[in-house]
C-alpha cells in the first residue's frame, strides 16, 4: 500500500490525504513522491485518476466529505517506513498554512539504488546527497564557527560607543540641569482645547477614562495623568475607570493615591472620592463597546500608543457619543494629530511638553515641579540630538571607510 | 454515510457568528434601542470569555513547566521557580481578602512589576539606537529615503530641533505628516481591514 510523502515535511500520509498530518501542507493536486514501503504489495505510484482523488475533477466542492475509513493495510505500510530524523525545537514551529510549501526530494530507501528514488524516479543525485540535504532543511543549523561579520573590527567596536554617547546625551544634561537650547517647552495645539474641554465639565458630570499604560511608560506618562486627574478631581466629576492592561488598574490606583496625598486637604473638602476604581476588562479592544452603553458627559484615553486612542474612537464613541481628549505619550502624538484636527479628538496632551503646559494652565504647579519638568524636557532634547549625532556618525563613517549596507 | 465536522457543515457555528454580528451591526445603528441590552449582554460574554482565556492561558503555563520538571530538562530549576511565584501571587491575592490590594500582591507590584517593566523600556531608547546607527544608511538600498523621513520626523517633532527649522520647513514637515504619511497609514489600516474580513468570510463560507 503506497504512501503520499508531504512535499514540505516528508512526513508519510495516507494516500489520497488532502493535508499533511504533521506540517498541513497543501498535498491536493500534486503528484507527490511516494514510498511504497518494503511491503510486497506496494504498487507503483498510483495515477491521478478522477476515482481516487476525486478533487482533482473540475468543479468538485466535497473537499472533506468523504468519510474517513481506516485501512489497516495502509496503517501497517505508514508503521513500516524508516521513521523520520526528530526535528530539534525551532524558534518558530507549528504554525499551519502559513508558509508555503517547500518541495524536497524524497528520502530514498537505504538499500535503494544511488540514482534512483522509490517509484523509479531517476534522481540527479545520490542517497547521501539527499540524506544530507533533508538533514540540513529538518534540523537546526549548528554553529561551527563565529560569521565572518562578527569578527569585524568596526562593527564589536561601534555598539558600546553608541550606548555610551547615547547615555551621556541624557544623563549630563539632567544631572546638571543644563537648560533647553531652544527655551520654553512647545505649546502644542490641542492642549488648550483639552484643558478647556475639562474645565467646562460641572460637578457631577460622568467622565469615563481607559487608562492604557503601565509601569513600562509611567516616567513619562505619570507626569501628564497627574495633572489631568487633580483638574478632574478639582471640577468634582464622576469618574469610571478601566484598562485593558493587567497591570495598569494598579498603576491607576497608585498615580491616583499620589495625587489625593499631595492634595489631601482641600481635595477632601471637594468631597472628592479617595480611591480610584478601576475595572480590568480581559478580552482585548474588543470589549471595549461595553464601555460605550454607558453615557458619558467625557471620555480620557491615558495611552503611551496610539493605537489605543483609535480603538477608542472606533469601537466606544459611535456608541455613546462622548467627546475624547487623548493624553498620550510624545511619541503616539502624530499619529493622533490627524485625529484632533478631524474634530474627533477634543483636545491632544502629549510629552513633556504637554505635561508642563497643562500644569501651566491649571495654575497651581510648585516651583520645583517646574524645574524638575524643565530638565526633563532638556535631557529629552540633547538625547535626541544625541541620536541625530550617532546617526550622521554612522553614515560618515561609512563614507570615510567605504563599507556600504550592513554596516 | 456521515459528515465530519467543517467550518462550513457546521451550520450552527456560522448562525451563531452571523447573528452575532447582525446584533453588533444593528445596535450600532440610531432607532433600535431595544438591542443595547442584548449586544451589552454579548460584550459581558465577550469580557468573560476573555477572563477564561486567561485562565486556560495560566493553566497552560503550569502545565507546561510542571512537564519541564517532571522530565528534568534543561533549566528546571526556573520553571520550578515561576510556579513558586506564581502560585504565591495567586495565593496572596485569593486568600487575601483585600485581593489584587494584599500587601504582597501590592510589594511585588512596586518592587519587581514596576521597576522591572520601566527598567527594561528604558533599555530600549540604547537598542533603538544601535538600530538607528545600523539601518539609516543611505548607502542601502532605499536607506536614502529612510533617512530622509527619519531626519524630516526627528527634526519636526522634537521641539527644539523644531526651532532650527524655518516655518516653512516645520510646515512641509507638517503637511508631510497629515496627508501622504497619514494616507498611506490608513491605507495599509484599512487594505488590512478588508482582507481580515474577506480571510473571515472565507473561513464562514468553508472556502479557507
Amino acid at each position: 500500500m503506497a504512501a503520499t510523502l508531504c512535499p514540505h515535511c516528508g512526513t508519510p500520509n495516507r494516500t489520497g490525504s488532502n493535508f499533511c498530518n504533521r506540517c498541513g501542507a497543501d498535498l491536493r493536486g500534486e503528484t507527490p513522491p511516494t514510498v511504497a514501503g518494503d511491503l510486497p504489495s506496494a504498487p507503483a505510484v498510483p495515477p491521478a485518476s478522477a476515482s481516487d482523488q476525486p478533487w482533482l475533477v473540475p468543479g468538485f466542492t466535497g473537499a472533506d466529505d468523504a468519510p474517513f475509513e481506516e485501512d489497516e493495510a495502509e496503517l501497517a505500510a505508514l508503521d513500516a517506513l524508516s521513521p523520520l530524523p526528530t526535528p530539534a525545537v525551532r524558534l518558530v514551529s507549528g504554525v499551519q498554512g502559513l508558509l508555503d510549501p517547500i518541495r524536497v526530494a524524497a528520502m530514498p530507501q537505504e538499500d535503494a539504488p544511488a540514482t534512483s528514488a522509490p517509484g523509479g524516479q531517476e534522481l540527479p543525485f545520490s542517497v547521501e546527497q539527499v540524506r544530507r540535504v533533508r538533514a540540513l532543511l529538518v534540523e537546526e543549523p549548528v554553529l561551527v564557527s563565529p560569521p565572518a561579520a562578527m569578527l569585524a573590527p568596526g562593527r564589536s567596536l561601534w555598539l558600546p560607543w553608541i550606548f555610551l554617547i547615547i547615555g551621556l546625551g541624557v544623563a549630563i544634561p539632567l544631572i546638571l540641569g543644563w537648560p533647553l537650547p531652544a527655551g520654553q517647552p512647545m505649546l502644542w495645539r490641542g492642549v488648550e482645547s483639552g484643558f478647556a474641554a475639562v474645565d467646562r465639565l460641572s460637578p457631577g458630570a460622568r467622565v469615563q477614562i481607559l487608562w492604557a499604560y503601565d509601569p513600562a511608560t509611567a516616567g513619562e506618562l505619570d507626569l501628564l495623568s497627574a495633572p489631568v486627574l487633580r483638574h478632574l478631581l478639582a471640577r468634582g466629576v464622576t469618574l469610571e475607570a478601566v484598562s485593558l492592561l493587567p497591570n495598569g488598574p494598579a498603576t491607576a490606583r497608585r498615580v491616583f493615591a499620589e495625587v489625593i496625598a499631595a492634595r489631601q486637604p482641600d481635595l477632601a473638602a471637594l468631597g472628592a472620592a479617595r480611591e480610584l476604581s478601576v475595572r480590568f476588562l480581559p478580552g482585548g479592544a474588543t470589549v471595549l463597546p461595553l464601555v460605550g452603553t454607558d453615557a458619558a458627559d467625557l471620555a480620557i484615553v491615558f495611552a503611551a500608543q496610539a493605537e489605543d486612542v483609535q480603538q477608542w474612537l472606533e469601537q466606544v464613541t459611535p456608541v455613546n457619543r462622548a467627546p475624547v481628549l487623548a493624553v498620550t505619550s510624545a511619541g503616539a502624538d502624530p499619529p493622533l494629530r490627524p485625529y484632533l484636527d478631524s474634530g474627533q479628538l477634543v483636545g491632544l496632551v502629549s510629552g513633556y511638553d504637554g505635561a508642563y503646559h497643562y500644569q501651566e494652565l491649571l495654575g497651581e504647579t510648585p516651583l520645583a515641579t517646574v524645574r524638575a519638568m524643565r530638565s526633563q524636557v532638556a535631557a529629552q532634547g540633547y538625547g535626541a540630538l544625541a541620536l541625530l549625532a550617532i546617526i550622521l556618525l554612522g553614515n560618515l563613517a561609512a563614507l570615510l571607510t567605504g563599507r556600504r549596507a550592513d554596516g | 454515510m456521515s459528515n465530519p465536522p467543517s467550518a462550513r457543515s457546521n451550520w450552527l457555528f456560522v448562525i451563531v457568528l452571523v447573528a452575532a454580528l447582525a446584533f453588533v451591526v444593528v445596535g450600532r445603528l440610531p432607532g433600535w434601542p431595544g438591542f443595547t441590552t442584548i449586544t451589552r449582554m454579548g460584550y459581558a460574554w465577550a469580557v468573560l470569555l476573555g477572563g477564561v482565556a486567561l485562565l486556560l492561558g495560566v493553566v497552560n503555563v503550569l502545565w507546561l513547566h510542571i512537564r519541564r520538571i517532571a522530565l528534568g530538562q534543561r533549566d528546571w530549576g526556573l520553571s520550578l521557580a515561576l510556579i513558586a511565584v506564581l502560585v504565591a501571587v495567586a495565593g496572596a491575592g485569593l486568600l487575601n481578602p483585600a485581593g489584587v490590594a494584599s500587601p504582597l500582591t501590592e510589594w511585588v507590584f512596586d518592587a519587581v512589576i514596576a521597576p522591572g517593566q520601566a527598567a527594561l523600556f528604558a533599555l530600549l531608547v540604547f537598542f533603538m539606537a544601535a538600530a538607528a546607527f545600523q539601518s539609516l544608511r543611505f548607502g542601502r538600498r532605499g536607506g536614502g529615503w529612510m533617512l530622509a523621513g527619519f531626519l524630516v520626523i526627528l527634526l519636526a517633532q522634537t521641539p527644539f530641533l523644531m526651532t532650527w527649522l524655518p516655518v516653512e520647513g516645520a510646515q512641509a514637515a507638517d503637511w508631510f505628516l497629515n496627508l501622504p504619511v497619514m494616507a498611506a497609514l490608513r491605507g495599509v489600516l484599512l487594505g488590512g481591514s478588508l482582507a481580515l474580513l474577506v480571510v473571515g468570510l472565507r473561513l464562514l463560507m468553508g472556502r479557507p
